[in-house]
């Protein structure tokens, strides 16, 4: 299974690929050194210019769609479009320095040896250089300029994600040299994912799992995996519950890419509230996404919609079903849009969108507590998922 | 100008509170209130309407002082147990713990750009700066020994530095001791420069005007708010009008006003052209400990022995 899709069976799409490497603490700061050099030797030529930095596009323009042919996982990744960052243009000055001091403050990092995460980047650079940092969001977004530039990991750069993913259920961890974790007996909090991805790459996985049949991952909201996982539902319904409690983080997905590889036969099933969001979080499971084009793609998997479907819906009592809001909206026709998304999944969307209503996987509890494992149950028997 | 009373808040701690500061507003919600007390909580208020955001505990003695970075995203509180606790305001994760002697750690200010947190030493006999970035103790600006005396006399332990003050362009500081002198100190340099004399009772608070950053306003047991020339190292003027000692200052942004809070149980407004109190709050039933100017205008805030908070406005 492994080296099937590590072939280039998909012929030319591979010499379009931008990838993020990953690369050692040496290596990153090699590329950073290498940057300033440059910038420094066209400063310095006999036809001095300050050059404006090359960023990887990350835009829908910028992006590619690679269908999997005997693989059935299809991801997105950025082509070789730049675009770029000068400082000559006035209202886009700061940001270009901004680049500058992220690559700084990432060298400092990378020679200390040190990891930092998203967060303590942002208070560093808020009080290092307050002019020019008042967000966080505009240092996550300057990490990805970096990114686009060096075209190196954000992991590589020294950047951890704070660990928000969650797993519990049949599923056996083992840290090197620690003690062998039992996902099932971790409590209703199940394991903690930890934002460093060398940590998780070193994971050794095992699953009693084997013997049955109907085995599963499932990508869930955080309500939902506490619940499931109280009620011990992995026990009934041999499984492993994987929430990202939200907007899957890299690292979240990247377990889950290597469960998917560890356990080739076990399917890996998303449950998701009836809405243009749910879908979405379904969809960078699946295939990526374009804001971290040059990374994501490496973490698709081949993820199926078990629930909510538009046939869920006459299972949701009336009260429950809300109206869609703008956003929703505009995330419904982004998705539409999008070439990679396969027609079923297009139907249910245009459904959702036809009836103006979204609804909670938590509505189900209107039937009592253990609906929810009878519904999930009564599915995966069914095979009922797309 | 004139103060209005907008609201008060009876039994805000369970025990007197001792420090107040505006958390400047950010992108994404507006400013909100700090206010640090004896029962070792620090708690955060929604201005609008008094609303309990929040309440931190951790430390092991009472909070003395609490200071917002001016960004909005970070603050600090320190407490009789000589730990500085710096904090994320929204989530309240911890980012760095400041440690120092027992009796070393008073009031503090972040300088206006937020690069360097200043904490008044106490007993050190010093002001420490803290950098931001690393939180790295990147200088001790230290109050010289007066000529003539050993190290180990007594009389060294007045130069006890209870309050600190940034000059606005963040070049100079100000910090009053025990003994009523006023030490400054050139920033950059790390140099003390000169004191300032006049009161001789403790300088409990420091502030320096908004508008002009030459002067500064301090408050002293002695019932006394005098304005400095700093750079000139001279004695502006001096107001009374307060029964008792002035426990803390805060000067308006317009730099028309400043406030001051005092054990004689009043909140003053002073008018800097009259140089006279014009209006005085009487809504408190203990010492007034705390007083702070918003720093976009328009309101002013108050705590007390009384452990209450109280808000005006101000126009």
């Amino acid at each position: 299974m492994e080296d099937l899709s590590k072939s280039s069976l998909n012929f030319f799409a591979d010499q379009q690929l931008c990838s993020a490497d990953i690369l050692s603490p040496l290596e990153v700061r090699a590329r950073i050194e290498v940057s300033v050099i440059n910038f420094l030797k066209i400063l310095n030529s006999p036809d001095p210019a300050i050059s404006d930095l090359p960023l990887i596009n990350r835009k829908s323009s910028n992006s590619r769609v690679s269908q999997g042919l005997l693989t059935d996982v299809s991801w997105i990744f950025l082509s070789h479009s730049f675009c770029t960052r000068s400082l000559t243009k006035s209202n886009a000055a700061k940001a270009f320095v901004r680049v500058w001091k992220v690559m700084e403050t990432c060298f400092q990092i990378l020679s200390q040896e040190k990891r930092v995460t998203q967060r303590e980047l942002f208070y560093k650079l808020l009080c290092d250089s307050p002019e020019y940092f008042t967000s966080q969001l505009q240092v996550n977004r300057t990490i990805q300029d970096v990114i686009a530039l060096l075209h190196c990991s954000r992991f590589s750069l020294g950047i951890v994600a704070s660990s928000r993913g969650l797993v519990a259920g049949r599923l056996m961890l083992q840290e090197p040299n620690q003690e062998v974790i039992d996902c099932s007996a971790c409590g209703s909090s199940g394991y903690s994912i930890s934002g460093d991805l060398s940590l998780l790459e070193k994971l050794d996985l095992k699953t009693d799992a084997r013997q049955h049949q109907h085995l599963t991952h499932g990508c869930l909201q955080h309500a939902i995996f506490q619940r499931l996982t109280e009620d011990f539902v992995f026990n009934q319904i041999p499984s492993i519950l994987i929430t990202a409690k939200g907007y899957p983080d890299i690292a979240t997905r990247f377990l889950l890419h290597r469960l998917n590889r560890a356990f080739p036969d076990l399917p890996i099933l998303a449950l998701v509230d009836w809405n243009p969001a749910g879908l979405a979080i379904l969809c960078t499971f699946k295939f990526g996404s374009i804001g971290m084009g040059m990374e994501a793609y490496r973490y698709a998997c081949n993820v199926k919609w078990l629930g909510l479907r538009g046939d869920d819906v006459q299972l949701i009592p009336e009260q429950s079903l809300l109206p869609l809001k703008p956003r929703d909206l505009q995330i419904a026709r982004s998705l539409m849009s999008s070439e990679i998304l396969q027609e079923n999944y297009k139907e249910e969307l245009s459904l959702m969108v036809h009836n103006g209503q979204r609804a909670e996987v938590e509505a189900l509890y209107f039937h009592g507590y253990d609906y929810l494992g009878k519904y999930i149950a009564k599915k995966i028997v069914q095979a009922d998922y797309i | 100008m004139k103060f209005a009373g907008l609201k008060s808040v009876e039994n805000a701690h369970e025990e007197s509170v001792w420090a107040v500061t505006w958390v400047p507003a950010t992108e994404t919600r507006p400013a909100l209130l700090l206010t640090g007390s004896l029962d070792e909580t620090v708690k955060l208020w929604r201005p609008d309407d008094m609303q309990l955001e929040r309440t931190n505990t951790g430390h092991c003695l009472g909070v003395v002082s609490v200071a917002a970075h001016p960004s909005g995203i970070i603050a600090a509180s320190a407490s009789l147990d000589s730990f500085v606790r710096v904090f994320d305001v929204d989530t309240n994760a911890s980012i760095a713990t400041l440690e120092a002697s027992p009796s070393e750690v008073w009031q503090m200010q972040f300088d206006p750009k937020g690069t360097t947190l200043a904490v008044a030493g106490g007993g050190s006999a010093s002001v420490k700066l803290w950098d931001t970035a690393t939180w790295n103790l990147i200088a001790t600006l230290s109050i010289p020994r007066p000529e003539g005396l050993k190290p180990t006399d007594k009389s060294s332990s007045k130069k006890f530095v209870l309050s600190v003050a940034w000059s606005p362009d963040g070049r100079r500081i100000a910090c009053g001791s025990m003994d009523g002198t006023i030490s400054v100190f050139d920033v950059t340099r790390a140099k003390f420069l000169h004191h300032l004399e006049g009161h001789f009772m403790p300088v409990r608070s420091l502030v320096y005007s908004p508008v002009d950053p030459r002067v500064l306003f301090s408050a002293s047991d002695d019932t006394h708010v005098h304005m400095y020339d700093a750079e000139g190292k001279s004695l502006v003027t001096a107001m009374s009008g307060h029964a008792s000692w002035v426990l803390s200052v805060d000067a308006s942004p317009d730099g028309a006003a400043i406030t001051t809070g005092s054990s004689d149980r009043t909140v003053k407004l002073w008018d800097l052209n009259m140089r006279a109190a014009m209006q005085s709050m009487t809504n408190h039933t203990d010492q007034v400990w705390g007083v702070s100017f918003r720093p976009l205008g328009g309101r002013v805030v108050s705590v007390s022995d009384d452990k209450s908070i109280s808000l005006y406005e101000y126009s």
